[in-house]
């Protein structure tokens, strides 16, 4: 634990140009390039982009969760001043779990189906610390009751397809929460649910890692999600990051042309009457990236000066930064 | 769970009274039995006494539930050959088939499920690709060639192990087996290990398609991220996932291993019901081969039976389909 004069200036995780690329006999797509991530201590980060932009990649890579063909090709992932990037297998499964968590999409699919919740719950506990089987039980029920999971002390005994998709998710969110992780990275983790659960659910886990004093990298296609979760945004498309900011000033002063667009195309309840807005065109695929800014063919402001080199990032104030030549606010200080 | 149960033993029952019929019907359609049984210079009268005597006078219907009752009651008449009641003969002979069955089956198991792991985690390592070229080897070879060039090894140039029989017969709690002598296991183990191999050629497949399915899942992924080390991975949240179909072929398989000891048997001269189905037909012995029939059939539904419930027991999803838990 770093003296409390650092821990407001150190972030808890720090990732410095990762790269992960996927590699085939013919050619090697990069699916992440170049990401850089600042998370402090208990801060929730939206990270928000469309299917296939590497968000849910970062995520995993962050985690030393890539398999072949998929590979961390560079960069540096820093969990509270720990490198993770190449580490070895045994010291990435001591952190993973215990510091650094994660849930996914679907709750239908992340429970063992032939293993009971308990047994899922205890396994997870006892990877990390030296706990009798029957301690372990009881810190499961507490942990099942904190998330909402009525008369946990019998349901515990239940199998995951006993329950609903909703409980599903909130056990998924338990065993994640059970070391009181620095980090919990959730992957479009109420995606799967029903608008109303998908309120619910989002509330209590924030409120869960609030408590726990867990930060969240909160992954997701959905901008109204992170609108009222998140403290800071972090767009990203084709790999990259376009733009980060404090989620006020990205909603209302978009800097990026991409990130306007996907604010405009959210529906919203004062603007019903008119069609919904929509970005031209559809994210590029791996394999064919424009050189320059990727997003330049979609752009409704792109110049050659856009297709010939990748724009530099531009940093604004209160951590704001974008990867455009033109950006939409010219924020005073990015000069 | 209960109604589950009771579904499945009906289904059961109303199995083996088809097969039942089957086998009654292929025994009438093969010739009259009043003729082989009576003298050869019987008079019509007295063809007549015999088939009253033996009920073939009766209706055919009413024929089928006299040899229901007495099948019911374990009576297939006298074997032609031994002088006994044609089950006794069959029935004396199962120990020793059961014997080799499950041996072969445990031997399938204990080799096949690793090595179907394995290749399933490193399908592009070498060994994983040997574990499947083997498989093929194990799938083509023709049972009786492989049987006798076991022999031709362990038996004849090694020594180390005796080319056919069965061993002494061992005794614990007031059960006869051959698994208690070193004699009898060291007689089983060529046999056996015969009958398994094309199984284990099955189990490695089924158990690497199981592999490859179960570690793409979402639940492998979440368990990683538990920080879970690979023995636990690997021992139980898989291991308990490719069990299902592994169960499931080897319940079906293992009906099949009892009727199809019949050439393993002959090569190893191992007294056991497949020897005695081939050495019965030979002999015309009728109704030791319907008791020969019957008892393998009642046994391939009471296996299926047990597979079905092994399966509810394993898999808890299906538990539930039965009925509210």
């Amino acid at each position: 634990m770093a003296p409390p004069g650092l821990t407001m200036t150190t972030p808890v995780l720090r990732v410095r140009d990762l790269r992960v690329e996927f590699r085939s006999n013919q050619a090697a797509l990069t699916a992440v390039n170049g990401v850089d991530l600042d998370l402090d201590r208990g801060e929730v980060l939206g990270l928000v982009g469309e299917s296939g932009s590497g968000k849910s990649v970062t995520g995993l890579a962050m985690m030393g969760l890539i398999d072949p063909p998929g590979h961390v090709t560079g960069g540096s992932v820093r969990l509270a001043g720990q490198e993770l990037v190449g580490q070895a297998e045994h010291e990435l499964r001591s952190v993973r779990g215990r510091r650094l968590a994660m849930i996914f999409q679907d709750p239908t699919t992340t429970l063992n189906p032939v293993l009971r919740i308990d047994t899922q719950m205890i396994e997870a506990l006892r990877a990390h610390e030296r706990i009798s089987v029957r301690s372990a039980r009881r810190r499961v029920s507490e942990a099942l009751e904190k998330v909402g999971i009525p008369a946990a002390s019998e349901r515990m005994y239940s199998y995951p397809h006993q329950f609903s998709g909703g409980m599903r998710q909130r056990i998924a969110i338990a065993i994640a929460l059970l070391h009181n992780p620095d980090v919990l990275i959730a992957d479009e983790a109420t995606t799967a649910l029903d608008v109303s659960r998908q309120a619910q659910v989002l509330s209590e886990i924030q409120s869960l890692a609030e408590a726990a004093g867990t930060a969240m990298i909160w992954i997701t296609h959905d901008l109204s999600v992170v609108a009222g979760l998140a403290d800071r945004i972090a767009v990203m498309y084709a790999g990259r990051i376009v733009e980060t900011g404090r989620v006020a000033d990205i909603l209302t002063a978009p800097a990026h042309p991409y990130t306007a667009g996907l604010i405009a195309s959210v529906p919203r309840h004062d603007r019903s009457s008119r069609r919904l807005a929509q970005i031209r065109g559809s994210a590029p695929s791996l394999s064919h990236i424009p050189p320059g800014c990727a997003f330049s063919d979609r752009c409704d402001f792109a110049a050659p000066a856009c297709r010939a080199a990748p724009p530099p990032t531009i940093e604004g104030k209160h951590g704001r930064s974008v990867r455009c030549l033109y950006p939409l606010v010219s924020d005073e200080a990015h000069a | 769970m209960f109604a589950y149960i009771i579904r499945r033993v009906a289904q059961s029952v109303f199995v083996l009274f088809s097969i039942a019929l089957l086998v009654f019907l292929a025994i009438y359609a093969i010739g009259d039995p009043v003729i082989t049984l009576a003298p050869q210079d019987a008079t019509t009268a007295e063809l007549e006494a015999t088939a009253r005597r033996l009920g073939m006078d009766r209706p055919l219907y009413q024929q089928f539930f006299i040899f229901l009752s007495n099948a019911a009651q374990g009576d297939f008449g006298r074997s032609f050959v031994y002088g006994e009641p044609a089950l006794n003969v069959v029935l004396s002979r199962l120990p020793a088939t059961l014997e080799l069955a499950l041996f072969a089956a445990f031997l399938a198991v204990v080799i096949g499920v690793p090595l179907g792991m394995y290749a399933g985690l490193k399908p592009d390592s070498a060994g994983g690709k040997s574990i499947m070229l083997g498989s093929i080897l194990g799938f083509s070879l023709p049972s009786f060639w492989q049987g006798l060039m076991l022999i031709l090894l362990f038996a004849v140039v090694l020594r180390w192990l005796p080319a056919g029989g069965r061993g002494d017969v061992g005794s614990i709690w007031g059960l006869q087996s051959s698994f208690f002598t070193f004699d009898g296991i060291s007689h089983l183990l060529l046999p056996a290990l015969n009958m398994a191999l094309f199984k284990v050629a099955l189990i490695i497949r089924v158990a690497r398609a199981a592999t490859r399915e179960t570690i793409g899942q979402d639940f492998m992924l979440f368990a990683r991220a538990k920080g879970l080390p690979p023995t636990r991975l690997v021992g139980v949240h898989l291991l308990k996932n490719i069990l299902i179909p592994v169960v499931t072929v080897l319940g079906l398989e293992l009906g099949s291993l009892i009727a199809f000891a019949i050439v393993t048997e002959s090569v190893f001269a191992y007294p056991g019901m497949g020897k005695l189905l081939v050495d019965s037909i030979g002999q015309l012995d009728r109704p030791v081969i319907v008791a020969y029939l019957m008892a393998t059939v009642l046994m391939f539904v009471v296996i299926n039976l047990i597979v079905d419930l092994l399966y509810a027991a394993l898999d808890p999803r299906i538990r539930l389909s039965g009925g509210e838990a």
